[in-house]
């Protein structure tokens, strides 16, 4: 009786306990769920892919060849390369793009600050993209990418070119044409983006939205597969094209493709530039280390 | 005094947002718009972003905000089935609706040319011979049956209405 009386006082107060040292220290992590990984993780470098299609869009004459003899149904396993040159030469908006992104780029760096201020040194945007971005800026103390830096260093210009914009897209069109060809090279020996890349392979299999969807239910579960009239692909390999014209006619820009994933999936967008985006942009990033940058491209 | 009160109203009214759970401040979001939801249309030629709304308001659910506090909703067991009848051509109609079912993204159904192959077929699905408890639970919450599965929760997540989900069961019944 006597010993029942002490449990209990002792569980009331431990209660009691455990309630005020959750008000006072921060709150435990919502409950969320994850898509499991795929055989092998999601490690960075576009060798590491999961669905077995690399070995299809590994160059453009491997595309070349298999863009002639794939069947219908095997054709996602072309990653959309063959929308690419060599086998996609014809002209299209990214073009048209390219070129206004060159004249706005020549009239912000009339004195040769905006390329300074973009990391570009005497005046040369030679590698640029592929090397450069997304980097962490120790000023800023956190992880950029290329088009939060083209806002950033145009507004220090006098002119507003928001990111996600069209002027922006374009100007990093133009600069990516610098290193058509080279493989992009994300610095993941850097701690910076190391974390960055984690947090971002994270939030790529948290599922949310009505759907409880995540990037990974369509681009690891289920790619490959069929949804109605599109077949998602493999997540490798598909940074080093961005901004790319879209067939519906719009130059757009990586982020601005996260909030049409995002509303297409049933999850609430987030904003162009948000740190959560960054971190996606990183990771995507690191899974097309070692893929050529492609600028412009063309996507349906 | 009538200072005083407005002051109290405003204070209170303040309490009930914050207790409602503000939303995080990085969202595509303008609670002044229809849906709230808006997402970024680039003009051609400018600097500057256009934004339209999405046709629903999907801040209703957790978003991948790192500021996002709120839970996700865990998986809920069905008990009873709620009363009422479902009408399989309504069924139907929500199995092929974009905006409602979409059943149809994933599923093989019969009648329609164009569907997923991300879930199995259903074509013939009545010789499962799954009861109505069962039927319901897989498409109020399927991670009763599946914990890995990709199908949406539509009755967890409250998207589809008790009566839909009826309609559903009754349309799967007949196929």
């Amino acid at each position: 009786m006597m010993k029942n009386g002490i449990e209990k006082i002792t569980a009331v107060s431990l209660a009691i306990g455990l309630a005020l040292s959750a008000a006072t220290t921060t709150q435990a992590a919502p409950y969320r769920e994850y898509t499991p990984l795929p055989p092998g993780g999601l490690e960075p470098g576009v060798q590491n892919d999961f669905s077995g299609s690399y070995k299809y869009w590994k160059d453009g004459e491997t595309v070349a060849k298999y863009a002639a003899t794939l069947p219908p149904e095997e054709r996602w396993k072309l990653n959309a390369k063959e929308n690419d040159p060599p086998v996609n030469e014809a002209l299209h908006g990214g073009h048209i793009a390219m070129d206004e992104g060159e004249a706005i780029y020549e009239r912000l760096n009339a004195n040769g600050q905006f390329a300074k201020c973009l990391g570009a040194k005497d005046n040369d945007l030679t590698g640029l993209r592929a090397n450069h971005y997304p980097h962490y800026d120790a000023k800023l103390g956190h992880v950029v990418g290329l088009e939060e830096m083209i806002e950033r260093c145009a507004a220090k210009q006098g002119e507003k070119l928001l990111n996600g914009s069209h002027n922006n897209s374009a100007v990093s069109i133009y600069i990516a044409s610098f290193s058509n060809g080279m493989p992009l090279n994300v610095d993941l020996s850097d701690p910076q983006l190391k974390a960055a890349f984690e947090r971002g392979k994270k939030l790529f299999t948290q599922r949310g939205g009505w759907t409880n969807f995540s990037c990974a239910t369509c681009h690891v579960s289920l790619a490959g597969k069929k949804l109605r009239g599109q077949t998602p692909t493999t997540p490798y390999g598909d940074a080093a094209h961005w901004p790319t014209y879209r067939v519906k006619d719009e130059i757009q820009s990586l982020h601005v493709r996260f909030t049409e994933c995002n509303r297409n999936s049933g999850v609430q967008p987030l904003k162009v530039g948000s740190k959560e985006y960054t971190d996606l942009e990183v990771f995507l990033s690191g899974l097309s280390n070692g893929y050529p940058v492609v600028a412009p491209s063309l996507r349906y | 005094m009538k200072r005083i009160m407005i002051g109290m109203a405003i204070a209170m009214l303040g309490g009930e947002i914050a207790c409602a759970g503000a939303l995080p401040d990085n969202l595509s979001y303008d609670p002044s718009t229809k849906t709230g939801t808006i997402w970024p249309k680039p003009i051609k030629g400018s600097g500057e972003l256009s934004y339209k709304n999405h046709r629903q308001d999907l801040s209703r659910w957790v978003s991948l905000s790192y500021a996002e506090t709120r839970d996700a909703n865990r998986p809920v067991t069905v008990k009873a089935l709620p009363k009422g009848k479902g009408d399989p051509a309504r069924g139907k109609k929500l199995a092929f609706n974009k905006k409602k079912g979409n059943c149809v993204a994933c599923h093989r159904l019969p009648g329609k040319t164009q569907f997923g192959t991300g879930g199995p077929s259903l074509v013939g699905y009545h010789k499962l011979g799954r009861d109505d408890t069962w039927i319901y639970q897989q498409v109020f919450d399927a991670r009763v049956h599946n914990p890995v599965t990709i199908m949406p929760p539509y009755g967890t997540n409250k998207y589809l209405s008790e009566q839909e989900l009826l309609d559903l069961v009754a349309y799967l019944k007949t196929i």
